[in-house]
């Protein structure tokens, strides 16, 4: 056994050690339980993408992480190791190839998993793998860079508190402008709130529109609602990295805070991969039962419609729509009706696309493959079951739910020229909304105000 | 985006037929393929090569893109003004014709 | 009935017998000293499903092909699954019928029966065995045990058949063969990927409990609302 154990890398050896630690007994169920059937095959966006190559199959993928289960926790492969394909890594090489494999051949869609006979969760482990080799350092660069960045300042994108408020009272001022109403507020860390919005910080950092937008929504619903000034990243690097404890950290965070403000209700923009990480994988990571409510935006806003609180003229978004279901939200969160419903209430012409729900396709940009530069050619590549499906719509524009479906999306349509648009739903409610008698009401109070001050003044 | 690679020689320069790798490489030539290719089809005026120096500049003092806010207050530019400049937006519009690298993360 | 005969069909089945239930019983005690994932998400979805209800969704699975696109594109593959499994419940019903209840066998309709599901079982076999080397996909992720455990049953599978109507007029040879590979594949099954069938009811629970937590499970197809507004 010593000899066996001189043999091979520390890094090696860390990462045989703590697949112990890590394996549930429902990863154990899946990995002892596939039987080569080979059913999973046609299910992956990678394997249509690359037909002839077998090593992108989902069980293959799978064999690789399977190997080491059965090499080192599993009997047979004690006994047999070549009858049963068990097998050990040694060296650190082997371990680079391992992260081609699960971080650059898997955007751990799960489309594989609800496709299997047996029940295997092949996401599960694959995250799981990621995990352990995360947890030697090995890992694509862009992935390390972003959970840096959210270990150290918080957020994925580095962005310092003070720019945050900077551009949450920018969009503020552009709100009370196109509202008319100078009083109108996004507020910050307002206690006793109905609602806490959490954001993806691409929002913050590259393109406030959306929340404009959604301050828009809830100014028009008249929420009580505020933005907390920390915890305000609903993102989470944990779920791409396969790390618990940076999982737990982030979404932690956010608790904390919805906690401290007393919120009643979490409400997560549209981003797949956060509303899974924040409402849904979370409380597992962080070890702790969440006491408030929490939700997607789109629920919120569906009910906004649905209680007449907000009034839209569908009629204001012309041209035609597609729906394209994020992975985590469809796949792992069940939220497939509730955007439809929405979808179908603020555009005239939706058109769905098919396969649709949890059969959907990825995006090719999920599991942070949007952050692996190294493996940006082959996820292209991969793309093109994406753009076929998407130039089969025959839609003008397409519509998703998550942030890194809209970023996955445009680079598909750019690469394969579909020459289509890409939108959330928080832009086209918000386009939709029939505001224009508050706003003349506005217009028309705070004139007569300002005459009634400066009349007052003189 | 052959044209570019045509006139820059170099392909490897190219980060995956986009953004630039190496922001040295940049120059205002290169520049000005890089926003014919992104939408900006009748040539940078003065008010995109404000908007470029500044997101440069933010680049390599504190290796990182400056906050959109930070690009319209400082450069005096309306968000609206921005995205009529830039319609692929400010990673994929500004970010790239001022030859920053990708950024990481959900981009 | 020879000596050898009558051991094979009696002492040989029952230490099979009961060294596989050993093997299973110590396999399924380390299974479940695995330590179970805790689930403390509220659920989601449309509140329609749950925990319970996904599972049940998720063990229904086996029995319908329309419910995955995997089974639902390809009901040919999903035709020789059932007939191919039907084969060994055929198979293995034998194995106790000869030894147990020969008097069964004077039904020539119980026979046909039998050797209708174990030779149709043996020709999927072959097909099996055809896409596994020849499928590039199959073969890439099949190892030895794979192979080695579709021949042994699809001959087991040819041997029942044989042995199905227990008659030794013409020779032991059939009979004595199939009781002798039902008594290696009772020993070797647990050891092997045949053994697939004890986490079944795990992995689909654990799956479908998941699932219908998440309001995944069952999946929907349709539209769940009405265009009203």
């Amino acid at each position: 056994m010593n000899t066996e154990k001189n043999k091979r890398s520390y890094k090696a050896q860390k990462v045989i050690d703590r697949m112990g630690q890590k394996l549930t007994r429902q990863m154990v169920g899946s990995l002892t339980a596939c039987v080569h059937c080979g059913m999973c095959t046609d299910s992956c966006h990678y394997v249509l993408a690359n037909p002839g190559d077998p090593t992108f199959a989902p069980a293959y993928k799978a064999d690789k992480i399977r190997k080491l289960f059965k090499q080192h926790y599993d009997w047979t492969g004690k006994v047999f190791p070549k009858w049963v394909k068990a097998g050990s890594v040694y060296t650190d090489e082997e371990l680079q190839e391992l992260k081609d494999i699960v971080f650059g051949k898997c955007t751990n869609c799960r489309r594989c998993t609800v496709n299997c006979p047996m029940g295997v969760d092949l996401a599960t482990f694959n995250r799981m793998a990621r995990g352990l080799l995360c947890h030697v350092g090995i890992m694509p660069e862009g992935v390390e860079y972003v959970a840096k960045e959210q270990w150290e300042i918080g957020n994925q994108m580095g962005v310092l508190k003070e720019d945050y408020i900077e551009t949450v009272e920018w969009q503020e001022e552009e709100l009370q402008s196109e509202m008319e109403d100078p009083t109108a507020k996004i507020p910050i860390d307002k206690p006793d709130s109905n609602i806490v919005y959490v954001i993806n910080p691409r929002e913050i950092k590259h393109d406030p529109r959306s929340i404009l937008d959604a301050a828009k929504i809830f100014y028009a619903a008249g929420e009580d609602y505020t933005m907390p000034s920390e915890g305000w990243d609903m993102t989470n690097f944990g779920l791409f990295n396969g790390d618990d404890e940076l999982g737990g950290a982030v979404a932690g965070r956010v608790y904390d805070k919805v906690e401290e403000l007393r919120g009643k209700k979490l409400v997560i923009s549209e981003c797949g991969h956060g509303y899974r990480s924040t409402r849904c994988e979370g409380p597992n990571w962080a070890k702790k039962d969440i006491t408030f409510d929490a939700e997607s935006s789109v629920i919120t806003m569906l009910e906004y419609i649905k209680q007449g609180k907000i009034k839209v003229d569908k009629t204001k978004n012309p041209g035609s729509y597609t729906f394209h279901d994020s992975c985590n939200n469809a796949r792992s969160c069940g939220l497939t009706e509730e955007p439809r419903e929405l979808l179908s209430l603020v555009v005239e012409d939706f058109r769905e696309m098919y396969p649709n729900r949890a059969e959907n396709y990825c995006c090719t940009g999920g599991g942070g493959a949007m952050s692996m530069a190294e493996y940006r050619p082959s996820r292209l590549k991969s793309a093109k079951i994406k753009a076929d499906q998407l130039a089969a719509t025959g839609t003008k524009t397409v519509v998703t739910s998550c942030h890194n479906c809209v970023d996955g999306l445009t680079d598909l349509i750019g690469h394969y020229k579909l020459g289509m648009d890409v939108t959330q739903l928080v832009n086209l409610v918000a386009n939709a909304l029939v505001i224009d008698d508050i706003v003349e009401e506005n217009k028309k109070k705070y004139a007569e105000k300002e005459e009634v001050s400066s009349g007052s003044a003189q | 985006m052959e044209t570019t690679d045509i006139k820059t020689g170099n392909k490897e320069t190219f980060h995956c037929e986009d953004f630039l790798n190496d922001i040295d490489f940049w120059s205002i030539d290169i520049a000005e393929i890089l926003a014919k290719d992104n939408k900006i089809a009748d040539g940078l005026t003065a008010d995109h090569w404000k908007v470029i120096m500044y997101v440069r500049e933010h680049y390599l003092k504190y290796e990182r893109g400056p906050e959109i806010v930070k690009v319209v207050k400082d450069c005096g530019i309306s968000f609206k003004d921005l995205c009529n400049l830039f319609p692929c937006g400010l990673v994929r519009g500004a970010y790239k014709v001022a030859g920053l690298p990708r950024p990481h993360g959900c981009i | 009935m020879s000596n050898l005969l009558h051991f094979s069909e009696h002492a040989l089945q029952e230490v099979a017998l009961i060294l596989m239930a050993t093997v299973y019983f110590l396999r399924i005690r380390w299974f479940m000293k695995w330590p179970l994932g805790k689930e403390r998400q509220p659920a989601t979805g449309l509140g329609d499903t749950n925990p319970k209800k996904g599972a049940r969704y998720s063990l229904a699975n086996i029995a319908m092909p329309w419910a995955m696109e995997s089974t639902r594109s390809k009901p040919f593959m999903y035709a020789q699954f059932v007939v191919f499994h039907l084969g060994v419940v055929a198979a293995i019903t034998l194995s106790f019928i000869i030894p147990y209840g020969p008097g069964l066998l004077k039904s020539s309709s119980l026979v046909a029966l039998i050797q209708g599901l174990t030779g149709t079982a043996c020709i999927v076999g072959f097909m099996r065995i055809i896409r596994r080397i020849s499928n590039p996909y199959i073969r890439a992720i099949s190892s030895p045990d794979d192979h080695f455990s579709l021949i042994l049953l699809t001959s087991w599978f040819a041997f029942a058949f044989l042995a199905a109507p227990n008659d030794i007029s013409g020779g032991e040879g059939f009979m004595l063969t199939y009781f002798l590979l039902t008594a290696f594949f009772l020993m070797y099954v647990p050891f092997s990927k045949i053994s697939h069938y004890l986490y079944y009811p795990f992995t689909r629970t654990y799956l479908g409990r998941s699932f219908g937590r998440r309001g995944v499970f069952p999946i929907r197809r349709k539209p769940a609302y009405q265009r009203s507004i």
